[in-house]
Parts: C-alpha cells; structure tokens; sequence
C-alpha cells in the first residue's frame, strides 16, 4: 500500500467509514513499520478530534457530575439513568453562583496543588539525578586514575598473596615513585572483627615498616586506597596488610593477612 | 494535543484519584457534551453519553494507549462512538415516540467557569473555525454529515446526489487540508 491510498484509509477511518475488509487492510498498514504512516494517522486523528470544538461550547447540568460521582461511588452499571433536567426556578440563581464559585476555588486550587506537587516531584528528581552525575564522575575519575596507573610503564605492581588467616584473599599494589603514591586494592577479605581493622604496610628495604593507613572490606570482600606521599617509594620491597586495634598502631604487631614483594 | 497536565491527571486517576477525576472533567466536560449534543440533539441522551464516557474513564484507564493518541482523542472518539451509536439506535424509536428532548432555539453557548480554560476554549473554537472555513463548502459539508450525523459513504453519497469515490475524495482532501492548516497546532496545547 502506498502512501495515497494509505491517507484515504486514513481519512475515512478517522470517521468511522470503513467497511470491514478496508479496516482489516488500515491495521494491518498501521501495525507496519511505516512511522510516517502512522505520524499521518496520528494527525489525522488529532484533528479530527478538534472538529468538535468548531462548535459553540455547551456545558452540561451542574447535577450531571455529581451523577457521575454517585455511579462511581455505587460501582452502578454503565447505562445509568440520567435525570431529565428541571427548569431552574429564580431561587436557584444564588445557591447556583455559589456552586459556580466554590467549584471554581476548588478547581483552581486542585489545579495548582498538582502542578505545585509535580514540581516538587521534578526537583527531586533533578537532585536525585544531580546527586547520581556527581557519583558517576567520581567513578570516572577513579577508573581514568587507574587505568593511568596500570598502563604508566613507570609504575611497579606488587602482587599480594592471603597468608594463613585468610589464604583465599588476594591483593595487588601499584607503586609510582615519582609521586610517592601507592594504589593498593584487595579481595577476598572478610570483615574485620569488633575493634580491629586492616592495615597497609609500606617495607622499603633494610627499613622499618612505614604505615600506610588503615581500611576496610566491604560485603564483597573488597578494598581500595590510594595513599600519597609516602617516603623511600624508590626502594619499596615489600607490602603487607595486618589487622590491628581500631585506628591502627604505628608499627605493626598483628597477625599478617597479606604481603607481597 | 496530550499535556503534561493530563498524562499526570491519567495517572492519578488510575491510582482512583477522585480529585484528579474531577479536574479531568472539568477539561472535557463541556467538549464532550457539546459534541453528543450536536450528534444526538437531546440533553439527556448527551448527557448519558457524557455520563457513561467518564465512568468508563474511570474504570478502564488501562485501555487508554498514549502511543495511539492523545487523551482528547480518546475521550472524543469514545464519546462521538458512543453517540452515532446511540444515534442509530435510537433514531427509529424516537420517530415512533415522538421525538426526545430537544435544544430549546437560542439557548446561549456556556463557557468554561475558569478562565483559562475559558480562554483556551475560545482560541480553540476560533483556530478550528478557521481552518474549517478555508475547506470548499462541498467538502466541509462532506465531513460534517460523516462526523456529526454519522452518515455512511453510501448515505453522503445518496443525500448529495455524487458519486462514491466523489464523497471519498472530498472527505481525503477535507481531512488532509484541515490537518495542514491544524498541524502547528496539534502538537502545541
């Protein structure tokens, strides 16, 4: 089917003229890839249904929706009877202007209660996805530091081995001398127990340790630390991890869980 | 034509946020019956269809798909359905009856009692007038006698005194015309 003959479809679906094989031939067409057909149709169809606004704008009763209330309330069938309207007698002008004006409030204020909600609910939303954005670049950061890192041929790694109290974990360790710093990751830890925590060591040769501060796993096992500003990074021998008393000790004196040199 | 206004009041009246409801109708009301009046020329047949039209809103809000139309499309196709429906229905009843309830002459047009709705009302009411305007006669009157009095094809065709594909052609030009000179405003309210 062709464009043309696709638009006359249109045209006569859009008012209800099809008979039953050219609506058979319409859907199928519009179930079709086709996205301009369907952009047609969708126009179409929009305007089409302005046509009714072409003609002066009537309200309905005051009472219909109030009726429409009641069935919603009642779960009363579809076909609900409509109550043939009365004539209003000169009395009800005032009790009417009331309705008209309270239900002009009420409309008002409804209106600007959901907009004001929906606003509120965007600005959450833009800090939520704020808050995300600021995350995700720190985590960009952290990867373009580490791949730096890993392919700087500069750059000495040490690979950590679990020792007897947690033989499954692992470590590895990347040394830039140049700038003193040591990127330490570790795997297969578990928690450290109430008042103790983990402690990195930098060994360099013939000297006596040198803290490199402390850390923690996480549920996975895993940790993370960058530590800058560490002296003797030239002639670094070896690095280990000991758990010690929470907030650490200056020289180590636990068990060692991790070295490598 | 979708808002954000009324994809929010959709969704709020899928959780069967009453309020939400009422401002819903407070949109629409006034179009739909308008048009059921038009098509059925009785109040209390229009005001059924209006009545049955938010009701099935009301409970059937999953049926609505955003992909195939707006939600003004969606009320007004449900309504004009419904009231050709009814229309056809009706029309041999209401001959043996003696006819309904019909519009008394010159019953003032009532607008939206909020104004911005009101306002909105009137620019839509000029816009469509307009472009309905700049359609030859034929086709307009074409268009109308299918969308307001539901006539069939065969029935356009019979009432005219034309040929078929002369009816389709008019209805094709009609629609394709209306839609160019609506097309910047389809996508804007």
């Amino acid at each position: 089917m062709n464009h043309d003959e696709f638009d006359e479809l249109c045209a006569l679906q859009t008012l209800g003229l099809l008979d039953e094989p050219e609506r058979r031939r319409f859907e199928e067409h519009l179930n079709s890839p086709c996205a301009t057909c369907r952009e047609t149709f969708w126009e179409l169809a929009e305007a089409t249904a302005l046509l009714p606004y072409a003609l002066p704008q009537r309200a309905p009763s005051p009472a219909l929706k109030e009726r429409i209330r009641q069935s919603i309330q009642s779960g009363a069938p579809m076909e609900a009877e409509a109550v043939r309207p009365a004539r209003p007698g000169p009395g009800r002008w005032v009790p009417l202007t009331i309705a008209v004006a309270a239900s002009l409030i009420l409309s008002l204020g409804g209106a600007t209660f959901y907009l004001n909600r929906q606003i509120t609910q965007q600005r959450e939303t833009i800090q939520q996805l704020n808050g995300r954005v600021a995350a995700l670049a720190e985590q960009a950061a952290e990867l373009t530091t580490l791949i730096r890192t890993m392919t700087d041929p500069e750059v000495k790694s040490i690979r950590l081995a679990g020792l007897t109290p947690e033989p499954r974990a692992s470590g590895k360790a990347f040394i830039d001398a140049r700038t003193q710093t040591v990127l330490f990751y570790a795997y297969g830890l578990t928690a450290a127990p109430a008042g103790k925590t983990y402690q990195l060591w930098a060994i360099p040769k013939g000297k006596t340790p040198i803290n490199a501060g402390v850390f923690a796993a996480d549920s996975t096992g895993s940790a993370v630390l960058t530590v800058r500003g560490l002296s003797d990074m030239d002639v670094l021998e070896t690095i280990a991890v000991t758990l010690e008393p929470a907030g650490g000790l200056p020289q180590p004196s636990g068990p060692m869980y991790l070295a490598g040199s | 034509m979708q808002t954000d206004l009324d994809r929010y009041l959709l969704q709020r009246v899928q959780q069967k946020d009453m309020n939400a409801f009422s401002l819903l109708y407070e949109r629409y009301c006034r179009t739909l019956y308008t048009l059921a009046l038009r098509i059925l020329s009785d109040r209390t047949d229009a005001e059924t269809i209006v009545h049955d039209v938010f009701l099935y809103l009301w409970e059937h809000t999953d049926t609505y798909d955003e992909a195939r139309g707006s939600l003004a499309v969606w009320l007004v196709t449900l309504t004009r359905n419904r009231a050709i429906d009814r229309l056809r229905a009706g029309a041999s009843k209401r001959d043996t009856l003696g006819g309904a309830d019909p519009l008394p002459e010159g019953l003032e047009a009532v607008t939206s009692s909020q104004p911005l709705e009101s306002l909105l009302e009137q620019e839509r009411q000029s816009l469509v007038r307009n472009a309905l305007e700049t359609l030859p006669a034929a086709q307009r009157s074409a268009l109308e006698l299918a969308y307001f009095d539901g006539l069939t094809q065969a029935q356009i065709a019979a009432q005219i005194g034309e040929p078929l594909g002369t009816v389709k052609t008019r209805i094709r030009l009609g629609l394709r015309k209306l839609r160019e000179v609506l097309s910047p405003y389809l996508r804007a309210v």
